[in-house]
């Protein structure tokens, strides 16, 4: 727990985060950058957790595990994300997503 | 918490490096000539940007090197209680082990891993 | 003292976050989240959860930002200039979001929060590995040979789709 704060301002802080992340989401058109949004959403979903598990239940650690995997999976998703981005590019030379338009090329 | 000494320590960063920069950049004599703009010592001038796209090949190292990074993670925790635990901990290690191992072998047999 | 270090640490997210969302620089957007990402392990550090903020910058700063300039670098893009979006676009968004943050907001104000205990778990490797490997009560060893499975997955898929000529 970190002193003087209370758990209102730290939520507060994910959800800005969060919802900076759905506006970047909405705006972006390029796909890197778009997977740059969704990691900014995955972090403030990751900050909730930890500050829910040391704020209201600090006697075990779920939220800690939860996040834990969390990142485990925010990287495998990355891996793939990124694989899938640059086949794309290798394809069809841009990885814009107005660009995206088929299914098998 | 030691909040005064963590104060400190940044103050004396910035100060440190600051009056580095400021220092040399009020004491340095100015002089621009076309010699200076070159690279320096080895090699040949560049031409063209030196922006340049580099071999999509190199990528799949980058991946791995992920995928293992998140291995690392999960592995350490186990070996600080490995001894307290006994057999029973490294049977579930094995088995970890074992399931990336089939993807390190899987990578090396698609020639994934060779720097071409 | 704590609660100055926590107002400037969420300064930094936020401003970094602002800026990763909208910078036209492609590569500046990737260096601004992974300012955001350190600023978070900051948090987990000012929050006592010391092995969680190691993971956040060993697998997030040093994995996913180096992988994501990277595909940056692989895609030809460093002095891209990113289109600009129309201002309809931005302010549609822009509402979208600020209205999801208002009824977020309104939702953390009115509701009361309860702390179930005031016994602090401990939160070192030892005890962390521990919990992971049991596989009795509270145990978490499930999840962790899956999670092995996903990172096979994952790899495999990499590979498939990065090798096909």
């Amino acid at each position: 727990m970190i002193e003087g704060i209370e758990i209102q301002h730290i939520i507060l802080v994910s959800s800005l985060m969060f919802f900076i992340g759905v506006y970047g989401f909405m705006t972006r058109k390029n796909l890197i950058t778009m997977l740059m949004a969704i990691e900014l959403m995955l972090n403030a979903v990751n900050i909730n957790f930890v500050a829910f598990n040391k704020y209201l239940h600090p006697e075990n650690m779920q939220g800690h595990f939860y996040s834990l995997f969390i990142i485990a999976i925010a990287a495998a998703e990355a891996a793939v994300a990124i694989a899938i981005i640059i086949n794309l590019y290798r394809n069809l030379h841009s990885i814009d997503v107005e660009d995206v338009n088929n299914m098998k090329h | 918490m030691h909040s005064e000494g963590l104060i400190l320590f940044f103050l004396a960063g910035i100060v440190m490096v600051g009056m580095g920069v400021l220092l040399s950049s009020l004491l340095s004599p100015k002089k621009q000539n076309d010699v200076k703009e070159e690279a320096f010592e080895c090699g040949i001038p560049t031409e063209g940007p030196s922006w340049l796209q580099f071999k999509v090949g190199y990528y799949l190292f980058a991946i791995l090197f992920l995928i293992f990074d998140v291995e690392t993670v999960f592995i350490f925790p186990w070996a600080t209680v490995m001894k307290e635990m006994g057999m029973v901990a490294f049977i579930e290690i094995l088995i970890f082990f074992v399931i990336l191992g089939l993807g390190l072998i899987y990578a090396w047999k698609k020639d994934a891993l060779k720097w071409e | 003292m704590e609660t100055t270090i926590f107002y400037i640490i969420s300064a930094i997210i936020l401003v970094f976050s602002v800026l990763t969302v909208t910078t036209t620089k492609i590569l500046r957007a990737a260096v601004y989240l992974l300012f955001t990402l350190v600023a978070t392990a900051a948090f987990y550090f000012m929050m006592e959860y010391n092995f969680l903020a190691a993971v956040q910058l060993t697998v997030y700063a040093g994995g996913i930002v180096v992988l994501i300039i990277f595909s940056i670098l692989l895609t030809h893009q460093i002095n891209l200039d990113l289109k600009k979006i129309n201002s309809i676009k931005k302010i549609t968004s822009g509402l979208v979001s600020l209205f999801g943050f208002i009824l977020i907001g309104n939702i953390i104000y009115t509701h009361t929060f309860k702390a179930t205990s005031s016994v602090i778990a401990d939160t070192s490797v030892n005890e962390i590995g521990r919990t992971l490997l049991n596989y009795g009560d509270g145990g978490y060893i499930l999840p962790f040979e899956v999670i092995s499975v996903l990172l096979l997955a994952a790899m495999i898929g990499a590979i498939i789709i990065a090798k096909k000529k």
